[in-house]
This record gives structure tokens, C-alpha cells and sequence, in this order.
């Protein structure tokens, strides 16, 4: 079974923006459909970009220990903007694990004991399952590097090498 | 017992509003809660939810950290405007988040404290009787110590005082007639914040202005509502160590042996000049003025010109490319560019640090990738 198969994910704005920049929302919504979380930070962040996930599930902060956990990590963690620190907030909260590939974002989430994973993980999880090819998920993720993804060469190099071997 | 999180925010939530002069019922309102539940919490009774929070840091212009914030340093500034105008306390917000940021970058990437701020030169009237000779020779000695020569023009004044110490932030305010504000704190140094809907002239004039005020008058940053200063002096005084120090005597004296000799000064000679010392046709007709190469009334006219042009300039420089010169090495620039290549920061803190959306701030950082690929092939 893939690693991403169950479980809800709490996503950051970058990986979302990811799949917006190749038109590839759909996967998202298939592959995540009722398990997506978004932290308001997050949609906030996404909108100010003229951006909406619909299919998401809207997770805010409503008491105290919630807003004092987002603190906690946002103090530890400078490196890392509001929508971040939301979404791992979100993500610890609800027991869910944690997509995005900054690796500060990452390194928090590590330490706090959530599972993470990124775009590179989701085109994995998708050629697994079947709703995308081999080619299919090297194209787009071509094509998100080409938007301003920034994956390390390394992954990018073994993700080819895993997605096109069957 | 110390302070709780919900009475922290609450209390830092009652500041920004009533520092933004917006009272309860009308806030709540517009966070769509009852007075009574705003009342609850800015008293610290009942907590937040983050999304009434994200309301209310956009409607007070304030980032969401500001109100998990202990204690706050807040800036008190000194402005330039041509009319006696208040700066809106949006923009005194905006100015002080963009001093908080750049000190913020400065800690990430390990170089806070690594650029001493400029020298002071303290006025004070029982020992300097003659302010305006005062503010000349600070403009000598400032150009002596920055190693800027007698007769040199300055290339590109935002470099040179970012070099210095000084943090820049070109904003547009929609105030056309507020030229600029300053800053200085122990924490963040020195700030100058350049309304970017000016002409070029006038932003390198302000410039000057606000850096000849954080280096003669720096006691005065005291207040915490921005100070147009009452005192005449002090703003003439500003006013002469900008135009000296942009177009330093000798420099002009030289200029005009160069390329006027003895003859009368022609208008394009005036133009050729603004354009040397890149400034103002009012500036330089000024120092003209001053130097007895044109009448009084030859001034008057090209002030009047100058006037109709209401806010565009004679024979304008080249914007873009002063503008241009600056960003490519701009220290603010250079930081966040370091800390977002080296993944000491995520591209959400960077789109914070920017004040710029994901989107924006991703094609910025894939730019910058791009100049460092080209730059090992």
C-alpha cells in the first residue's frame, strides 16, 4: 500500500500551487477527495494569489490550546511564514500528515512527529493507483519544475527512474 | 501570574485597533461578531478564532505575528511632506512591518549588526548657533567620510546609503504630496521609507532629506506620532545638507568651468546639470541660485515651471534604470535572496518578508535561481 493512500494530508500553499500551475487540480481532488486539509492561513495565502481549492476541507484554529500549539511552532520555527506553520499546525492537530516540499517546513514537521510527503510523493502515489501514467507523472512534474518548483535534482533523478521502471 | 495567550492577543487585538483609530463597534462589525464578543476577547476572556484573526490583521494592515507578540518596539518617525499632512497609520504600519523584516532577514541569514549605522552629528542650538552653516559642514564631512570626493556626483543615491547602514523601502504611498518618512530605533537602525510616486528627483532628494535629519537630529526620534517637525530650522537644515551633499559646491563650480566657462547659463546647461548631480531642476536651479550663476528671478521661473508640472519633472532621468541598479544590489535583496536559495527560509516566509503573494514570490525566487544556473554553467 502506499504511504499516502490513507490518512488526511494538511497541505501548504506551494505544493497546492504546484498542481494549479500545471492544471493538474483534478489529481489532487481524486486522489486526496475527502482527506485534504487546509489551514486558513493557508487559503488566506492562496487567495491572495487568486487561488481556491475547493474540494479542501477549511480547518481553522478555534480555541486557546489550538492558537497556543500554532504559537508554539511559529516561535520555534522562524524560517517558516504563517500558511507553514498552519499547515502543520493542522496537520499535528488532526493527526494527519503533512504535504510540502520546503525543507524547513519539513525539518519542523520531522520534529514534531508528523509525516511528510510533497508533489514528488502525490505524482508517486498517482502512478501507483493508476490515475496517472509513468510519462504522465514525468511530464507534469517537467512541467512544474518549468513553474518554480524546486525539487533537488536527486529526487527528481530517482523519482524518473522509479515512475518509468515498469 | 503572567499573561495567558488569549489575554495576550486580546490586548495586542485592543492596540492595533485603537491605533488604527477604528473604535469597537464598527470593527466588530466588520469581523462580523458583536461588540460584546470583541469586547471579550481583546479583554482576554475568550479566545480568538484564526480566522476572525487573519480578518483582523488585513483590516488593520498588521502581519498575524504582531499579535502573538510580547512587547512591540514601535517606531517613531519623522516625515517629509509639502503640505501639512498626517501619514495614514496604515503606512506608518507598513513601515515599521518592512524595518521588522529586514531585521528579521538580517538574523536568519547571521548578519545582524554587521553594518553599523552612519555616524551621528548632533544639532543643538545653544552650541551651534548658525544651523544652516551646521548642516553644510555635516554635508562636507559626510561626503569626506563616505569617500565621495570634492566635485563627484552620486551614481545612485539609494545604493550608496543602503551601503551605509541605512534600510530603504520604496513604497507607493497614495499620498503624492508625502514625500518620505525616517526612523531610527535601536533595534532596526536607521529607516527611510521613499514614496515611489514621486519623481526619481524628488526621491533622491528625500533621500538626502531624511538622511541628513537620522544624522543631525537623531535625538528627535522619540515620538511615536510621526513629527513633521515644528522647528523651521530643522527642516532647512535638512534641506541644505540634501541639496550640498548632492550637489557639493565644488562639484558644481567645477561642472560649470567645464562646460559653461563665462558665458550665461542656458536652460540646457541647467538641464545638463540636473542631470550630472541627478537631481531636480528646483534643486539645481537652487544651488544655481546659490552660487549666483542665475538671477533670483530666472530661479522663480523654473520653480514656476517646475510647479506646473505638478508631479512630473523637467528632462526626467531615467527612472527605471536608477531604480534597476539599486534592486540588483540592494542589501535587503541580497539577504532574502541568500536565505530563500539556501532554504534557510520557506517561500511562505519569504512572500511575508516581500509583502508579496505566492505566486509573485515564486516567480521571483525561480528568477533568482535562474541568474545563479547561468552564473555556473
Amino acid at each position: 500500500m502506499h504511504p499516502l493512500e490513507r490518512g488526511e494530508y494538511s497541505f501548504d500553499s506551494n505544493s497546492v500551487v504546484d498542481f494549479v500551475k500545471t492544471a493538474t487540480m483534478s489529481l489532487l481532488d481524486s486522489l486526496f477527495a475527502g482527506r485534504a486539509l487546509l489551514s486558513d492561513f493557508v487559503v488566506q495565502e492562496l487567495a491572495d494569489a487568486q487561488i481556491e481549492w475547493k474540494q479542501a476541507q477549511i480547518v481553522p484554529l478555534t480555541t486557546e490550546p489550538e492558537l497556543q500549539l500554532f504559537d508554539d511552532i511559529r516561535r520555534n520555527n522562524r524560517a517558516l511564514g504563517s500558511g507553514e506553520v498552519g499547515a502543520i499546525t493542522i496537520a499535528k492537530l488532526r493527526k494527519a500528515g503533512l504535504i510540502t516540499n520546503d525543507r524547513q517546513a519539513r525539518k519542523a514537521a520531522a520534529e514534531l512527529n508528523i509525516p511528510v510527503s510533497g508533489s514528488l510523493g502525490i505524482l508517486n502515489y498517482g502512478v501507483h493507483v493508476h490515475q496517472i501514467s509513468g510519462e504522465e507523472a514525468v511530464r507534469i512534474l517537467t512541467e512544474m519544475i518549468l513553474a518554480g518548483a524546486w525539487l533537488s535534482e536527486e529526487l527528481v533523478e530517482q523519482f524518473r527512474r522509479d515512475v518509468l521502471k515498469n | 501570574m503572567g499573561e495567558n495567550l488569549k489575554q495576550l492577543v486580546g490586548r495586542n487585538l485592543r492596540t492595533a485597533r485603537e491605533t488604527a483609530g477604528i473604535s469597537q463597534e464598527p470593527f466588530a462589525e466588520k469581523l462580523g461578531i458583536s461588540r460584546a464578543t470583541l469586547s471579550a476577547i481583546e479583554n482576554g476572556h475568550v479566545a480568538i478564532d484564526s480566522t476572525k484573526l487573519i480578518q483582523a490583521s488585513r483590516i488593520l494592515s498588521r502581519p498575524i505575528t504582531d499579535f502573538f507578540r510580547a512587547e512591540a518596539e514601535e517606531l517613531a518617525l519623522l516625515y517629509r511632506s509639502a503640505e501639512k499632512i498626517v501619514p495614514e497609520e496604515q503606512l506608518r504600519v507598513k513601515f515599521q512591518n518592512f524595518c521588522e523584516a529586514y531585521r528579521e532577514l538580517e538574523e536568519i541569514v547571521g548578519v545582524a549588526d554587521n553594518v553599523l549605522p552612519p555616524p551621528e552629528y548632533p544639532f543643538a542650538h545653544h552650541l551651534h548657533s548658525k544651523a544652516l552653516n551646521f548642516a553644510k559642514q555635516v554635508a562636507s564631512s559626510e561626503r569626506d567620510r563616505l569617500q565621495l570626493g570634492k566635485t563627484e556626483p552620486i551614481a545612485n543615491i539609494f545604493s550608496l546609503l543602503e551601503e551605509n547602514g541605512v534600510r530603504i523601502f520604496d513604497y507607493e504611498v497614495d499620498q503624492p504630496a508625502l514625500f518620505g518618512l525616517s526612523a531610527f530605533s535601536k533595534q532596526y537602525g536607521p529607516c527611510i521609507l521613499v514614496n515611489s510616486k514621486n519623481t526619481i528627483e524628488r526621491q533622491a532628494f528625500t533621500l538626502a532629506h531624511e538622511y541628513g535629519h537620522l544624522l543631525m537630529h537623531r535625538d528627535r526620534y522619540r515620538n511615536l506620532n510621526p513629527t513633521q517637525d515644528s522647528e523651521p530650522d530643522f527642516e532647512a537644515m535638512a534641506d541644505e545638507f540634501a541639496g550640498l551633499f548632492l550637489v557639493p559646491l565644488d562639484g558644481l563650480r567645477d561642472f560649470l568651468t567645464r562646460t559653461v566657462g563665462d558665458r550665461k547659463i542656458a536652460l540646457e546647461d541647467i538641464v545638463a546639470a540636473k542631470h550630472h548631480f541627478k537631481v531636480s531642476l528646483k534643486v539645481i536651479s537652487r544651488r544655481l541660485f546659490d552660487e549666483k550663476r542665475i538671477p533670483e528671478s530666472e530661479k522663480d521661473d523654473l520653480w514656476k515651471k517646475a510647479g506646473q508640472l505638478g508631479h512630473a519633472e523637467l528632462a526626467p532621468l531615467d527612472r527605471h534604470k536608477i531604480i534597476r541598479d539599486w534592486r540588483e544590489t540592494s542589501r535587503f535583496y541580497t539577504l532574502a535572496k541568500k536565505a530563500v536559495l539556501g532554504e534557510m527560509i520557506s517561500i511562505g516566509k519569504l512572500s511575508e518578508l516581500l509583502d508579496k503573494n505566492v505566486l509573485e514570490t515564486r516567480s521571483r525566487v525561480q528568477a533568482w535561481r535562474k541568474e545563479l544556473t547561468f552564473a555556473s554553467a
